[in-house]
């Protein structure tokens, strides 16, 4: 479709169109109409479908639109349409017709022969022959002759009008007027009987009909009916409440070390061998004349080859008892280690406690109060005030002494909400190959070192350039440094950069850093003036009468119920504005 | 028509319900001027220049409303017309129903909950940082040795 034409149609129920209801537009295709000015063709129905209409050819080259079908397939409104039904020929006396932009155009009321359904033809202006309506409230019809002059007007304001024109054999014009009157203007001009013959009969006129519909024909810009994105989301509809506000959860403790590990299965021996054992060991095995090499390499290449791993780890490990050693198939029953009671080690850190609110407000709450842990061999996280805040936080590591790997749990409360992992054995070289191993993983974690720093230092230009424009407002008047970074608490933190305190520090380098975990706290410096709460008040939203709160001092009012006063409608709009202002009661 | 005109000074800020003042003087006879409201009331009086001079508020018992003096003009000697605009607040408060009406807080000077955010602080741009260390960390080191071959006894 193209060029549509916009029909707004309104209904109302009583005699008062400036009030009438806009119902929907309906659109019409102006390429359909021959004459160009108007064409009826397409119906926008509620629902943004198109629906052609009932459109039948005539043999006068328009289009017929039997509107009873129209109305009562478009218009769900029962006790308006049902009415228009086929038999009821004063139909169309409640249906106003408005022409807005239009310098002309008619709507003609019709009936077949039979009688059983009307038809509404709009015409246009650029057909010869035919009579403009320039006045839109009049009816206007031809009692006798031939001459478009000799209009006759009504003297009731009628609810539909039309201009006439002769055609032929099958025009009936009804018209109908708040009175009660009907007007059928029927055109025929058949032999003898040519031109207009317009008589009148008393109605009986239908409650709540007689002014059913106005349509308003417009030449406004021709409008495309949009497509709703989301007509396949459904209609919106009340809901919600009835949540059973149930804030209880089940706690999520530290987990038990794992049942198995690599000394159970008989194949490793790990050992917790003191420096001197370890000594004793080195001498044992390159220097005794007691180690049989020869033997040894029955099975194994290098002595080396059973030595699967030396390495310190950070943490005293539980041991139970001690044990020859053996390498390989070798055992050195001159040498006893204490062995080591499970691959797996738990290392509590203790608790800090954080049950005490610092403000005692939402101040202690994301976003303003920022929290950083640095977890030793894991690195430094943020951590979310909203879960630590008001709860004793503890810190517990489970270390894989065999591989170094370490999962450093944090429990908020009752809950475990945080969870690092890092590494945290320093692996001791002992052949060439460990060592190539051992410098190779020393050079990639210095690599990612530097890398954070220079991460780290891109922020660096933000926070000297806070820094500086904190100093040049200190240099003028502090109190507009204030104003100037940010008028509220959140205002200030929103521009805060989030600093990267440092990457994460495994192994070696994680040995040689900070040994205890802690937190960072950053907390905003709020500012209080002197009596703020006497002067302005502070946060309150509860529901009292007001009289209770006589000698509570300021109160400042979201909405007051202002029932049973004496006081004028200005008067309670003012005092209206003055509680929500602030009152002292 | 006569009124009555309590004629006060107000010692208590504009939006105090229950206001403190003290009586200047009540007069009998005042005269509403025409076209005058009962909110804006213009009335004239017989008062001393003392009195008026220390007249900023007044209370009209046949309209149950207290009016803050908003003009003063004199008419002659010892005559004035006194202009006044109601004083909603405690009218309601002390002659209407206000007291037993519902409403809602947003602000309180001491029933408050300072969990609600509503913007009501303002921040320095420095903020506080502050550390705190877990009470147990890593403080001694431990050699792990893992052989091949099962523990021998």
């Amino acid at each position: 479709m193209n060029d549509l034409y916009r029909y707004k149609v309104y209904y109302n129920s009583t005699d008062d169109f400036a009030n009438a209801t806009f119902l929907q537009y309906t659109y019409c295709s102006n390429d359909l109409y021959p004459f160009k000015d108007l064409g009826l063709g397409h119906l926008i129905n509620n629902d943004n479908t198109l629906t052609t209409l009932g459109l039948e050819y005539q043999s006068h080259g328009f289009f017929n639109l039997a509107f009873p079908y129209l109305f009562t397939s478009v218009a769900d409104n029962s006790k308006v349409f049902n009415v228009l039904s086929h038999f009821q020929y004063y139909v169309a006396c409640g249906i106003d017709l408005l022409y807005v932009g239009l310098a002309s155009g008619y709507i003609y009321i019709t009936t077949d022969n039979s009688d059983k359904y009307y038809s509404v033809y709009f015409y246009g202006n650029s057909a010869p022959n035919y009579g403009v309506v320039t006045s839109n409230f009049d009816l206007r019809y031809k009692s006798s002759g031939s001459s478009v002059s000799s209009w006759a007007y009504s003297v009731y304001p009628l609810r539909a009008r039309s201009g006439t024109s002769i055609q032929k054999d099958w025009l009936y014009m009804f018209f109908y007027d708040p009175s009660g009157k009907c007007f059928q203007a029927f055109i025929d001009d058949s032999a003898g009987y040519d031109g207009y013959k317009c008589t009148s009969s008393d109605l009986s006129v239908a409650p709540g009909i007689e002014s059913a519909m106005k349509i308003i024909v417009s030449n406004d810009t021709p409008y495309i009916p949009s497509t709703d994105p989301y007509d396949d989301a459904g209609e919106s509809k009340p809901g919600g409440g009835g949540g059973s506000f149930d804030d209880s959860g089940d706690d999520i403790p530290i987990p038990n070390l794992p049942a198995l590990s690599a000394a159970n299965a008989g194949f490793i021996t790990l050992f917790n061998p003191s420096v001197s054992q370890l000594n004793a060991l080195a001498r044992y095995m390159w220097t005794d004349a007691a180690f049989d090499v020869a033997n040894f390499k029955k099975i194994f290449e290098d002595p080396m080859d059973c030595i699967l791993g030396l390495s310190i780890v950070p943490i005293s490990v539980t041991t139970s008892g001690s044990a020859d050693v053996a390498i390989g198939n070798m055992l050195i029953s001159s040498i006893q280690f204490p062995v080591v009671s499970s691959q797996y080690q738990e290392f509590n850190c203790g608790s800090i406690p954080l049950t005490t609110p610092f403000f005692g407000g939402y101040l202690d709450y994301e976003p303003y109060t920022k929290i950083q842990i640095v977890v030793p061999y894991c690195g430094t996280f943020q951590i979310s005030a909203d879960d630590v805040i008001g709860k004793t936080i503890n810190l517990v590591y489970h270390i894989d002494v065999l591989t170094g790997s370490c999962v450093a749990m944090l429990k908020c409360g009752n809950s475990v909400l945080y969870q690092f992992n890092g590494s945290c054995a320093v692996n001791i070289p002992i052949n060439s190959i460990n060592y190539a191993s051992t410098i190779e993983n020393a050079t990639r974690i210095a690599v990612a070192i530097g890398t954070t720093v220079a991460t780290a230092g891109a922020a660096a230009p933000a926070i000297m350039a806070g820094g500086e424009a904190a100093g040049a407002a200190q240099a003028t008047l502090f109190n507009s440094a204030m104003t100037t970074a940010g008028a509220t608490a959140e205002g200030a933190l929103s521009m805060k950069p989030s600093i990267e305190r440092s990457g994460a520090l495994s192994s070696s380098s994680g040995m040689m850093s900070v040994q205890t975990p802690y937190i960072v706290i950053t907390r905003p410096r709020v500012c209080v003036p002197k009596n703020q709460n006497e002067i302005t008040g502070y946060p309150s939203f509860i529901t009292v009468t007001l009289g209770d709160l006589t000698g509570q001092g300021y109160t400042e009012f979201d909405s007051v119920i202002l029932s049973g006063l004496f006081l004028t409608d200005e008067e309670k709009g003012e005092l209206d504005n003055i509680l929500r202002t602030g009152v002292y009661l | 028509m006569g009124f009555n005109i309590r004629l006060i000074t107000n010692n208590s800020a504009d939006n105090v319900a229950d206001k403190n003042f003290t009586t200047v003087t009540t007069l009998e006879g005042g005269t509403l001027r025409d076209d005058c409201s009962i909110t804006r009331p213009t009335i004239r009086i017989t008062a001393s220049v003392e009195d008026i001079q220390k007249t900023n508020y007044f209370y009209i018992p046949q309209f149950d409303r207290y009016y803050f003096l908003t003009d003063c003009v004199s008419v002659r000697n010892g005559v004035w017309d006194i202009t006044g605009k109601t004083d909603v607040l405690t009218t309601a408060w002390d002659k209407s129903n206000l007291k037993q009406c519902t409403g809602i807080t947003k602000k309180q000077e001491k029933q408050w909950n300072l969990f609600l955010n509503d913007g009501s602080f303002k921040v320095y741009q420095n903020p506080i940082v502050t550390t705190h260390l877990f009470p147990t960390g890593f403080s001694t080191q431990s050699f792990i040795l893992a052989v091949a071959g099962s523990r021998s006894t």
